[in-house]
């Protein structure tokens, strides 16, 4: 057994295509192989100087070797088998074309592509994506292809058989740059957005749907507004700030600025308010997941409707952990597996359908 | 089609678990997959695995491979209906799956596999890979499956050891009761012309040599997650276990 040569030949087609296409949408190929499109931003963990570092470690030392070395905290995230559970629902066909909007270091990307499909890899940070240009090349996955723009500005009509968007949609209305040490809990101006953030997401969306063919499939992710998990001591896990997320919008806007000095923009959705936004974006129809613990490293995702008696303890062993995770622990498996409190699940991903 | 993803890697393996599941939730079948070398490796063993114990199956297990990527490589399987036992209760609390179980590995090996020096390894026959219906009993997964690999006999063992470090992990003593039970499974496995003489004088001592004696069965998992719980066991304790098996009930 083994990928049949017609499967290579229908993925390296379609990688053709999507350069054809990033060509003729004004895109320009650098000496890194990544297309530009004029627009650039910074979304990451590492700031600018450290960013510049790691790279220049990339010259010397393989991606997971580099990362492993200098930034060890990130390995799980870019390199965890765990990270692209939830592909599967998506069913990816070999020779499929799909974007990953945001894709940042490229977890979901490599996962994409190794499910033989002919990934664009888009992003607005230019160093992430030279990362992932490394580790492209490290691990000859040569169906990604880069591209460096804002995605809210990327209009691709009618291109993808699938997209992902992952933990990115409540990041579209932040206006400026993020280096996330600087930024995360932190003191940082900023004016309020263009327009409101719910309309910047929607119009978000519904550039994703245009840019698919119809019937074609998004995979997205994000935090549930209403995480259980909020009501027992976790801050936002955008702001930092107690309670944020869940409280009415003005009054997060409140706390944030007096807190941060900016404005409340991270909005996260509940199970039906987000269903309700992917609809009004252009979708036909969305089915809701919750994940357990998180979406990012998934170990139970089960369909919202029906699926909550599929709830079952999950994760590492507790005999080390703290008792604060132990009692967090009970009182999920209380809420979930007794009371079948779904509304509060950590996480969501949605499979919607143009 | 609806789907839920119910193992995400778990115990250091590369493989994701789904259900397939209709409108109304009832699991269709189950979807492993990987992207991993490793994950793949063990999907692909398990289908030779299916392949073999199918072959001694009146109703086989309906197996599937798609194998239609360079790095990812996914294996459908019949959901089969049945109950699972609850392996952290230990020995006592599910003596009547261990004994059907042992039965089980005795009438699928031993037509065709009694007394070999190399038998096939199914490599985790535990509590949680029993489905039992009735008296019907089916073995999953076949992930860590090789062909002529160990002498005969050292799943069956497995089962009954594994079980044991469950009701006794490394503090308490095992009851007369849990001691009879181990002695009348490795009879019903000498019996049946499954227990290769190699591990009479010591049957724990020697599965965990034969453990030891071909890690490459389980791979990168063994060193990364305590995959075997008996491996915990000390070379005392062990002696000691041997030594309470073989003692004869008067003796202890």
């Amino acid at each position: 057994m083994g990928e049949p040569p017609a499967n290579q030949a229908a993925r390296n087609s379609a990688a053709r295509g999507l350069v054809e296409r990033l060509r003729r949408s004004g895109y320009r190929e650098d000496e890194r192989g990544i297309f530009r499109s004029g627009q650039e931003g910074y979304w990451s963990n590492l700031d600018k100087e450290e960013n510049r570092r790691f790279l220049e470690s990339l010259d010397r030392l393989a991606p997971r070797e580099a990362i492993r070395t200098s930034y060890p905290q990130y390995e799980g995230i870019i390199f965890s088998p765990k990270r692209d559970a939830a592909l599967e629902l998506l069913d990816i066909k070999p020779g499929e074309t799909g974007v990953d909007y945001g894709c940042m270091w490229g977890a979901l990307s490599v996962g994409m592509s190794r499910r033989g499909a002919a990934v664009l890899a888009m992003d607005q940070t230019y160093e992430s994506l030279v990362f992932l240009a490394h580790r492209v090349k490290d691990e000859g996955l040569d169906d990604i292809v880069l591209a460096q723009s804002d995605i809210r500005q990327a209009p691709l009509e009618e291109l993808a058989d699938f997209a992902v968007v992952n933990g990115v949609l409540e990041w579209i209305p932040e206006a400026g740059e993020v280096e996330l040490k600087k930024f995360f809990g932190k003191k940082a101006g900023r004016a309020a957005p263009r327009r409101a953030p719910e309309e910047m997401q929607l119009r978000f969306l519904e550039q994703v749907c245009r840019n698919m063919k119809a019937g074609g499939r998004l995979l997205l992710t994000i935090e549930n507004r209403y995480d259980y998990s909020q009501f027992i001591g976790k801050r936002d896990p955008h702001a930092n700030l107690w309670l944020t997320s869940v409280l009415p919008r003005p009054l997060a806007n409140l706390i944030s600025q007096a807190a941060l000095g900016r404005p409340y923009v991270n909005y996260l959705y509940s199970f039906p308010a987000l269903k309700n936004l992917l609809l009004k974006a252009g979708f036909s129809r969305a089915e809701l997941y919750m994940c357990f613990p998180d979406y990012r490293f998934p170990e139970l995702i089960l369909p919202y409707e029906g699926g909550i008696s599929g709830y079952v303890p999950h994760g590492p062993s507790l005999a080390q952990a703290s008792w604060r995770r132990k009692a967090a622990v009970a009182f999920e498996r209380m809420a979930m597996r007794w009371l079948k409190a779904r509304f509060f699940a950590p996480s969501i991903a949605a499979v919607a359908i143009r | 089609m609806k789907k839920a993803v119910i193992r995400n890697c778990l115990h250091g393996s590369e493989i994701v678990v789904c259900r397939n599941l209709d409108d109304s939730g009832r699991c269709l079948s189950l979807v492993k997959s990987s992207t991993g070398a490793e994950g793949i490796r063990n999907l692909k063993a398990e289908f030779e695995g299916y392949h073999w114990y199918n072959e001694a199956l009146k109703a086989p297990v309906s197996v599937r491979a798609s194998d239609l990527s360079r790095s990812y490589f996914q294996l459908e399987v019949e959901f089969l209906l049945g109950r699972k036992p609850d392996y952290l209760q230990g020995l006592l609390a599910n003596a009547d799956a261990i004994e059907f179980g042992i039965r089980h590995y005795c009438d699928i090996w031993a037509p065709r596999q009694a007394q070999a020096d190399r038998a096939c390894v199914h490599g985790d026959i535990s509590l949680d890979n029993l489905i039992i219906s009735g008296e019907q009993v089916r073995l999953i997964d076949w992930e860590h499956f090789t062909p002529d690999a160990l002498p005969v006999g050292f799943d069956g063992l497995y089962l009954l050891f594994e079980s044991l470090w469950f009701e006794i992990e490394d503090m308490r003593d095992p009851a007369p009761a849990a001691l009879a039970l181990i002695r009348r499974g490795i009879a019903t496995l000498r019996d049946a012309g499954c227990l290769h003489p190699s591990y009479a004088d010591a049957p724990l001592r020697r599965t965990v040599e034969a453990i030891h004696s071909r890690p490459d069965i389980w791979g990168e998992q063994l060193q990364r997650c305590h995959k075997l719980p008996i491996l915990k066991w000390s070379s005392q304790r062990i002696a000691e276990l041997d030594r309470r098996i073989a003692a004869p009930p008067h003796d202890q």
